[in-house]
């Protein structure tokens, strides 16, 4: 016990020696790390000459070189989808084009080093989710420029859009209203970032426009690729007495799909082949065209006018949008759909999301 | 027992023959998933995934990196393996220790360095251990396998950092995103050379791994861990503690573990997120404690070959069509080869002669892994 005891305090005695060394250690790292960082004007084109040897930007004329960073799967008939729609609508403008999929935020930083340090110059960063850990490591590559979707950083080479994800939210919570005959519906949110908080929030507004008394009904899965919660979710909402349901999940929006068909409940899908699942009980799609977003952003780089305040995306710009419809709907339904959707974009409706 | 040095040279080969032939066979195997799942070359694909973890300077930084916590979990494997108990929950160690230095990271921001950034250690160490301490536990007093029990604890542990991140840690400051606050600098592992994306959880691993070596094989108490590990009866026999020693290696287990999750937040990540262990660290970890046959400097070496292959898949994904999931198929596969490594044995005189002495199914070799 005792030869235990004398290790035990080896051991503390290395520990509390070795931070110390490190302590010292970690200081100079850092000034010497930052310090090339800041010399540096940024922004600017200049090749990086210090921090990354191999990393060349390329010369005039050359393809540009733009990596797309997903949360989730390109088959996710959702968010992820659009975005790789986006990613196509740039290699059809001239560049030279790559996705990786699946990449959790504690991923991401990985992955931006991984495309930056390969000479890649133009960086999506496809979610909210990836906020800080992208404002973090876009200051290591002052030269790459980065487009977040639904952050609110704005840097240098750091750009931003606004998915207006509340305004996809009012259309649907406006017309589950118009639709709904138990006076309750159904809207079932994916991981609780932002921008899904504020689909909630656009959802519930949307509704009491249209009707006051009508109750919604709303949680969030906690993430975006569970289909199986998501449709439990939906089945106890239906259990509750809700009749028509709307989900903003990504991948998991097709298991609220799902249940809205198995449940005989009318279902709002949030994005193209959703229906698909729900072949008799899909009204219509409430689209968040989100590759508008992207090429806008790719357009604007290349012309070199990025403005620097966080850009909304949604109605106006033609982001969202009311889709095909499946099934026979009234046509006084469809009209008053379409007059709250011209409202939305012409700012005449303003959604509150404090 | 002195060996001659031909035997220990013949030893040394046939100790890296097995890893050998496991890791060619997964990389072959692997290729067919290549050709079946993308359009690009195995030969391609390869290519990129090792240029991408050995093809530089920078490259090999990331490698080193990415092996630092495969060491630890393999050690908290290892440590275990020793004593005859199977650690499969160092990958719910390996995050309970994340969370316990994330909370002390976070919870003190105004401690100078030199408290702060032990005692995050520490913190990391000690839930690591706890958490490692409950299987030992259940197992000593009521007789629960520990396969099942630390498998189970590893979804408490998983729920547990979910909870944590969205409510009590959950940073407010931000994005809604379910991640604690930032450590502060004060609770952060540096660097070891400026420049370089490697951390002082390098020596730290090293320091364990040596620890691990100095404990078993130079202690009174690591011997006794070691012989209740090859036959609890003999131990028992000869006056040992058998509850005693199983318990021992279990907080030495899990702390490994712990202290590793604590050192990839605090070093790499920066804060802990509900995605924080997508890489699951822990079954890696067994991976890399198999290929290593549960020695110190197996272990090292097969550490730096998984963090290879974790760094290169994310080239590889980048760069290919090649899905990383390849290198998922990879691991397992040689893990998959390592436990059923005789099917690699070679047809020699030796093999008909050990096949006559009809060994009974369960013995075990002199490292204390069972035939």
């Amino acid at each position: 016990m005792r030869k235990l005891r004398k290790l035990g305090l080896l051991a503390l005695a290395l520990v509390m020696l070795f931070t110390l060394v490190a302590a010292c250690n970690g200081e100079t790292a850092k000034t010497t790390a930052s310090a090339p960082q800041s010399e540096k004007p940024a922004g600017t084109d200049a090749p990086a000459d210090t921090d990354a040897p191999e990393k060349t930007d390329p010369p005039a004329g050359a393809k540009n070189k733009v990596a797309l960073i997903l949360e989730g799967a390109i088959s996710d008939m959702s968010w992820n989808a659009t975005a790789y729609e986006g990613l196509k609508k740039i290699e059809a403008l001239g560049a030279e084009v790559h996705y990786t999929e699946n990449t959790p935020a504690s991923a991401g930083g990985d992955a931006i080093r991984t495309f930056a340090d390969d000479g890649y110059n133009v960086i999506f960063l496809s979610s909210n989710s990836y906020q800080d850990v992208g404002a973090e490591v876009a200051k290591e590559y002052p030269d790459v420029q980065f487009f977040m979707i639904n952050s609110t950083v704005t840097e240098p080479n750091v750009r931003s859009f606004a998915i207006q994800d509340a305004e996809q939210g009012y259309l649907m919570g406006a017309l589950a209203a118009l639709l709904t005959k138990s006076n309750k519906v159904g809207f079932i949110g994916g991981l609780p970032i932002n921008p899904i908080i504020n689909g909630g929030k656009g959802f519930a507004q949307g509704a009491a426009y249209v009707n006051e008394d009508v109750e919604v009904l709303s949680e969030n899965t906690g993430n975006f690729d569970d289909v199986a919660k998501a449709k439990e979710l939906a089945r106890a909402f239906v259990g509750r007495g809700a009749d028509v349901l709307a989900p903003m999940a990504n991948q998991a929006s097709l298991g609220v799909m799902e249940a809205a068909e198995e449940e005989g409940v009318k279902g709002i899908g949030s994005g193209l082949n959703q229906e698909t699942v729900a072949k008799t009980q899909a009204v219509v799609a409430i689209v968040k065209d989100t590759s508008i977003a992207y090429e806008a952003a790719y357009k604007a780089f290349l012309e070199g006018n990025m403005p620097e305040e966080v850009l909304p995306m949604g109605a106006a710009q033609g982001v969202v949008y009311i889709g095909d419809y499946y099934i026979e709907v009234p046509d006084e339904v469809k009209a008053e759909l379409e007059a709250i959707y011209e409202k939305l974009a012409s700012g005449e409706i303003k959604i509150d999301l404090d | 027992m002195k060996h001659s040095l031909s035997t220990k040279v013949t030893n040394f080969v046939r100790n890296l023959y097995y890893p050998i032939v496991a890791i060619v066979a997964s990389l072959l195997l692997g290729s067919l998933v290549i050709i079946a799942t993308s359009t690009t070359s195995p030969i391609d694909a390869y290519r990129s995934l090792f240029v991408g973890a050995f093809g530089g300077l920078r490259q090999f930084d990331e490698t080193l990196l990415k092996a630092i916590p495969f060491i630890f979990t393999a050690l908290s494997f290892a440590m275990a393996k020793r004593c005859g108990i199977i650690n499969l929950g160092a990958e719910g160690q390996f995050a309970i220790g994340a969370l316990m230095g994330t909370i002390v990271g976070v919870s003190f921001p105004n401690l100078p360095l030199y408290l702060h950034l032990p005692l995050t250690l520490i913190a990391g160490f000690l839930g690591g251990a706890l958490f490692g301490l409950i299987p030992a536990v259940l197992k000593v007093q009521f007789g629960a396998s520990e396969l099942i029990t630390t498998i189970m604890l590893n979804y408490i542990a998983k729920e547990l950092i979910s909870y944590f991140v969205n409510g009590p840690i959950m940073d407010s400051a931000s994005s809604s995103y379910p991640q604690s606050a930032p450590i502060p600098e004060t609770a952060r592992l540096g660097r070891l050379i400026p420049g370089m994306r490697v951390h002082w959880g390098l020596v730290l691993a090293l320091l364990a791994v040596l620890f691990y070596y100095v404990y078993l094989w130079k202690t009174k108490g690591g011997y006794e861990l070691r012989v209740v590990g090859l036959n609890p009866h003999a131990g028992s026999y000869a006056g040992m503690n058998i509850k005693r020693s199983i318990i021992r290696s279990m907080i030495f287990a899990g702390g490994f573990a712990g202290l590793g999750g604590c050192i990839e937040i605090i070093a790499v990540q920066g804060r802990l997120m509900m995605t924080s262990f997508a890489v699951s660290y822990g079954f890696t970890g067994i991976a890399v404690a198999l290929l290593g046959s549960n020695n110190p400097v197996g272990i090292v070496v097969a550490g730096l070959l998984f963090g290879g292959l974790q760094n290169g898949a994310l080239k590889m994904q980048a760069m290919t069509t090649a899905s990383s999931s390849v290198v998922l198929v990879v691991q397992a596969l040689v893990i998959l080869f390592v436990a059923g490594r005789l099917m690699f044995r070679l047809r020699t005189g030796r093999y008909l002669k050990q096949r006559t002495l009809a060994i009974p199914p369960v013995a075990m070799d002199e490292r204390g892994e069972q035939r």
